[in-house]
């Protein structure tokens, strides 16, 4: 009997499909047993009113969907989202790509310095955001007490306790972060370049600049689509900063919208909307997933 | 012309010395701050070296614990351990199980297998944020809160498509002549992949080890919700709530946060040889 | 043969998680345990007793553990991160905690969506009769009550009573505008960074202190049908004038209020760079004469009276907190012992001694033993003759939310008074109906 049975696991082992089967099908039920029941159960939230006192969910069509879009602090954090995800994602770019340029010279020391590039991406989003809380302190902070022994500032300042600086101190601090990633992949594109190319461009008479643009961005600009889409997922579901480092406030001024999401949800108590919100940051990650795919494969075949 | 390459060489030093200044001094001044004491790091001017340099911070923070579920130090070593349980499980089982799934969607040919590629791709796209009351209300019906399991195989729904997705990008560069000339040899698929393939893509196994690890110790969202209990808190909630229970004490945050670091950076320092190639692989090559 | 070595494989990669999963479950549970016979366990969900620093409902509850024989798991938070997990914990029926915090702003919601246990059947006459008929009221609802109170926190006006001397005012302001001008004084001297600050940061705290300036103004968010009428509200235009002008204008007020929680406020009050404290707990007094924690040893003093725009509009914040038991808790017997011992006269007068919390027993307030610790306790009873609380009503959170992020932005000039009041009333009007 255990003969029989292990022999027919042996010939199920050599055949593709079947054994195909057997090795994805614990991690699908894993994945999917987690993230399915779920994610459904959240659309159908996003349907319903909750009626906590007698513990029941009620339909009620699009309501939530209504409500969401007549609520002035979700368009708000709307607002704030796409502004914070816009000039995140540009300024780590442009940022990563001119750190990747200077370091892909060659220096002493330019293991190390590539090295400790990997400490911020690294570092526990927790602890980024903990850490420039203490920096932007307003009694006793680094940042004050550096700009004023600098002369650049005659007092300390509150960073955080004006809606536009509060949102550029936290823009800055997730800059701080994920830049260095970007500064490794590009780093890890530019070596694919040849020195070959550059001294043609320089043959045919071209400066630093224009080599830049004609040889070197050509060759990372893949790379740097894949970025642009993979950290604007990221930056747009951006929770710890606002959780930690300004609550959302002042006035609001930093409500992203996974944390007020978070706030509608656990202290407002609204599921329904909460979840309808959710599906709004779904279906935006969505479409960028897709456009992530459609970059990723190449003859209409992801690897 | 040889004067031009020296001003570009400095140019080239000043702007390394700026990275590393950009890079480095934020962390810098978390560390001094554990290591100062409070009387030091509250004043003004502010000393950027500090005059005494203590390690009392730590101690207490490692060793102050005693036997109560409130204070600081009990809670943040029952945190500690709690943290290295689950991304070590977490790491473990994405490991053994990612590994064999990647294998399939890397080189078998069966229906399904684009579908299921996909998945494993935009589940891990999907905000928290929408799953996270139906978990919460599925979990406290089964009474499955404040419970280190029930992390476990939430943050393994995220690690584990990670890993999948890595792991692929590894073997598929692995060229079809080696496993054929196993199983020339007479291997079974399975066996080729288990003793020739997967022991040449080593590099490949630690970077996804070390990114598995990393996910699951810096995970703090779901950890946020889940867990309030000394049992099951995390690392990274704990050290939040240094930061408001403990409102102006930031000298405990500091020396927690450098605590809660060390492992990640540590091990991404050490080994970025093949961070590098992780990142590279799993991010761009898909 | 492969299958075997296969299965093999997976079995003992399993076994190791097992093992490595197991041991760490373990030594965990075995914590504070270690006797093989049966233990009851509670868990107890409270906010950080703002005034105990010394680990005192720790050391209680650890005593308790030893003289019952229940096993206790105290988890402490700050109030808002409390006040996030009951919620949802409530909400979503779920079992994970025996004793909770109930605020005095909760008793309504929580009571009419049937979260918690009605206390009726466990209190004895003695607690009726001899607990503060003010706090016992406060946390019960259609007759019935819900929550014991464990912490009665009412705050009081304090000042730095050596600055003042320093500056030559002999007598603590009793409005105002005599908050203002002295606070112009004394920063003139260069004795104070500012007069005072506050806790507005965009978080309950917030909310309390601009209920506070409100209610000190004579005024209120909510008028007497439960409606939010501001359009046109004298008394708020002038409070939120007098916080707008402090802060922006006069600068007497220290700007990084705005982002100001309480250990902020109190922090920069003991370095001795403010000379008012707005609304301080009563154990902040002692706060300020040990000499580990405060530069102003021996400075301070407890006014009379709390500032308002004249005598008849004074008022101190209260904000009680009770212990109540979740209906899906399933030990509410051993909870409610707990609860009796953290409530139980003899407790509270030790609390009293050892952190200078104020009694939720009537006859503590005259008991000889603690006025000779605590001889400011007088100046307490004629402020909290004024006392008055949060509002109760069942969408507080929200309307709470909709105050502290509008209020921020009257404040810091984003919006004018005008704007920002209509702002808030077409916010508030989503849910208040």
């Amino acid at each position: 009997m255990t003969q029989k049975v292990l022999k027919r696991i042996t010939n199920a082992m050599d055949s593709d499909k079947k054994l195909g089967y057997l090795l994805i099908f614990p991690s699908l039920l894993v994945i999917l047993g987690v993230m399915l029941y779920p994610f459904l159960y959240s659309l159908n939230m996003s349907f319903s009113k909750m009626d906590f006192a007698n513990r029941t969910m009620n339909y009620i069509g699009l309501d939530n969907y209504i409500r969401m879009f007549k609520d002035s602090y979700f368009i708000n954090s709307l607002r704030l989202t796409g502004y914070f995800t816009i000039v995140t994602v540009i300024a780590e770019i442009s940022l990563g790509i001119a750190i990747a340029l200077v370091l892909n010279q060659k220096f002493k020391f330019r293991g190390f310095v590539r090295g400790i590039m990997i400490l911020p991406w690294a570092l526990p989003s927790v602890v980024n955001a903990i850490m420039w809380k203490w920096i932007y302190n307003p009694n006793y902070g680094a940042l004050n007490a550096l700009l004023t022994q600098m002369h650049i500032i005659g007092e300390y300042r509150d960073w955080l306790g004006e809606p536009s600086s509060a949102l550029h101190a936290m823009i800055f601090a997730n800059v701080w972060k994920e830049t260095p990633y970007v500064v490794l992949l590009v780093l890890a594109a530019l070596s694919n370049i040849s020195g070959d190319l550059y001294e043609s461009a320089k043959i045919d008479g071209a400066n630093a600049w224009q080599a830049f643009w004609k040889v070197t961005l050509p060759i990372v600009k893949p790379v740097i689509v894949v970025l642009a889409i993979m950290k604007s997922i990221w930056a747009i579901q951006t929770f710890e900063l606002p959780y930690i480092l300004t609550g959302g406030g002042p006035g609001g001024g930093t409500e992203l919208l996974s944390f007020y999401i978070y706030k509608a949800t656990f202290k407002f108590l609204d599921f329904g909307m909460g979840a309808s919100m959710a599906y709004m940051i779904t279906l935006v990650t969505f479409v960028l997933s897709l456009l992530y795919i459609k970059f990723l494969s190449k003859d209409g075949e992801i690897v | 012309m040889k004067r031009s390459i020296n001003f570009k060489q400095v140019l080239v030093y000043f702007l390394a010395f700026l990275i590393v200044l950009y890079v480095m001094a934020p962390y810098c001044w978390l560390v001094l701050s554990s290591l100062s004491t409070k009387a030091d790091l509250l004043t003004t001017p502010l000393k950027w070296i500090p005059p005494h340099i203590t390690f009392d911070n730590y101690k207490a923070i490692l060793f102050g614990g005693n036997d109560s579920t409130s204070d600081a130090g009990s809670q943040f070593i029952s945190a500690l351990k709690n943290s290295f349980i689950i991304s070590i499980v977490v790491t473990a089982l994405a490991l053994f199980l990612g590994i064999l799934a990647a294998y399939a969607l890397a080189r078998l040919n069966f229906r399904g297998r684009k579908p299921a590629i996909l998945t494993v791709l935009l589940v891990q796209m999907i905000p928290p944020i929408a799953l996270i009351v139906p978990l919460y209300i599925i979990m406290s019906k089964a009474s499955l809160m404040n419970n280190k399991y029930s992390l476990i195989i939430i943050y393994l729904s995220f690690v584990l498509p990670f890993v999948i997705w890595i792991m692929k990008s590894y073997l598929a560069n692995i060229p079809a002549e080696i496993e054929e000339a196993a199983r020339i040899d007479g291997c079974s698929k399975l066996r080729a992949f288990l003793t020739i393939i997967l022991p040449i893509s080593l590099s490949g196994l630690a970077a996804t080890t070390i990114f598995a690890f990393i996910m699951s110790w810096n995970e703090f969202f779901y950890a946020l919700n889940f867990t309030t209990t000394l049992a099951s808190k995390t690392l990274p909630v704990v050290i939040t709530e240094f930061s408001s229970k403990h409102g102006a004490d930031y000298i405990m945050t500091s020396t927690g946060g450098v605590i809660a670091s060390l492992p990640p950076v540590l091990l991404a320092f050490f080994f970025q040889r093949y961070i590098l190639s992780g990142l590279t692989n799993g991010a761009v090559k898909g | 043969m492969l299958a075997k070595k296969f299965t093999l494989s997976i079995v003992l990669v399993i076994f190791v998680c097992l093992i490595v999963s197991g041991c760490g479950d373990s030594s965990s549970s075995n914590k504070g345990s270690g006797s093989s016979n049966e233990k009851q366990k509670i868990t107890v969900l409270l906010p950080k007793h703002e005034m105990d620093n010394v680990g005192f409902m720790e050391k209680e509850t650890r005593q308790f553990e030893k003289e019952t024989g229940i096993q206790v798991e105290l988890i402490n938070m700050s109030w808002d991160n409390v006040a996030d997990k009951i919620t949802v914990e409530m909400a979503s029926n779920a079992n994970s905690y025996d004793v909770i915090e109930l605020d005095n702003s909760w008793v309504a919601k929580f009571a009419t969506n049937k979260w918690i246990t009605p206390l009726n059947e466990f209190i004895g006459s003695e607690i009726k009769e001899g607990v503060l008929p003010g706090l016992l009221d406060k946390f019960s609802y259609n007759g019935d009550l819900y929550g014991i109170p464990w912490n009665n926190d009412t705050r009081f006006f304090m000042y730095n009573k050596k600055k003042l001397d320093a500056a030559g005012i002999s007598e603590p302001p009793k409005t105002w505008d005599e908050l203002k001008e002295q606070s112009k004084i004394l920063m003139d001297k260069g004795l104070v960074k500012y007069g005072f600050i506050d806790s507005l940061m965009q978080a309950q705290s917030g909310m309390n202190e601009l209920t506070f300036m409100t209610y000190s103004f004579g005024g209120n968010y909510i008028d007497g049908s439960g409606q939010v009428n501001l359009t046109n509200n004298a008394p708020l235009i002038k409070a939120y004038e007098y916080l707008r002008k402090g802060l922006n204008e006069d600068k007497f007020i220290d700007p990084a209020s705005i982002t100001s929680n309480y250990e902020t406020v109190a922090d920069v009050f003991l370095k001795g760079d403010t000379a008012f404290f707005l609304q301080a707990w009563p154990g902040l007094y002692q706060t300020a004469n040990d000499p580990d924690k405060s530069k102003i040893v021996g400075e301070i003093a407890v006014a009379p009276y709390s500032p308002g725009v004249d005598e008849s509009s004074s008022t101190v914040l209260t904000l009680p907190e009770a212990m109540a038991i979740p209906q899906s808790s399933k030990n509410k017997e051993a909870a409610w012992k707990y609860i009796e011992y953290m409530s139980s006269k003899k407790f509270d007068k030790k609390k009293a001694q050892e952190i200078g919390a104020l009694p939720i027993w009537t006859d503590l307030f005259n008991d000889s033993e603690l006025l000779a610790v605590y001889p400011y306790w007088k100046d307490f009873g004629k402020q909290s003759l004024k006392a008055k609380g949060l509002q109760d009503i069942l969408w507080y959170d929200q309307f709470s939310n909709v105050v502290q992020v509008e209020s921020i932005k009257i404040l810091l000039g984003k919006n004018s008074i005008e704007d920002g009041f209509k702002a808030i009333e077409s916010n508030v009007a989503q849910f208040s109906k």
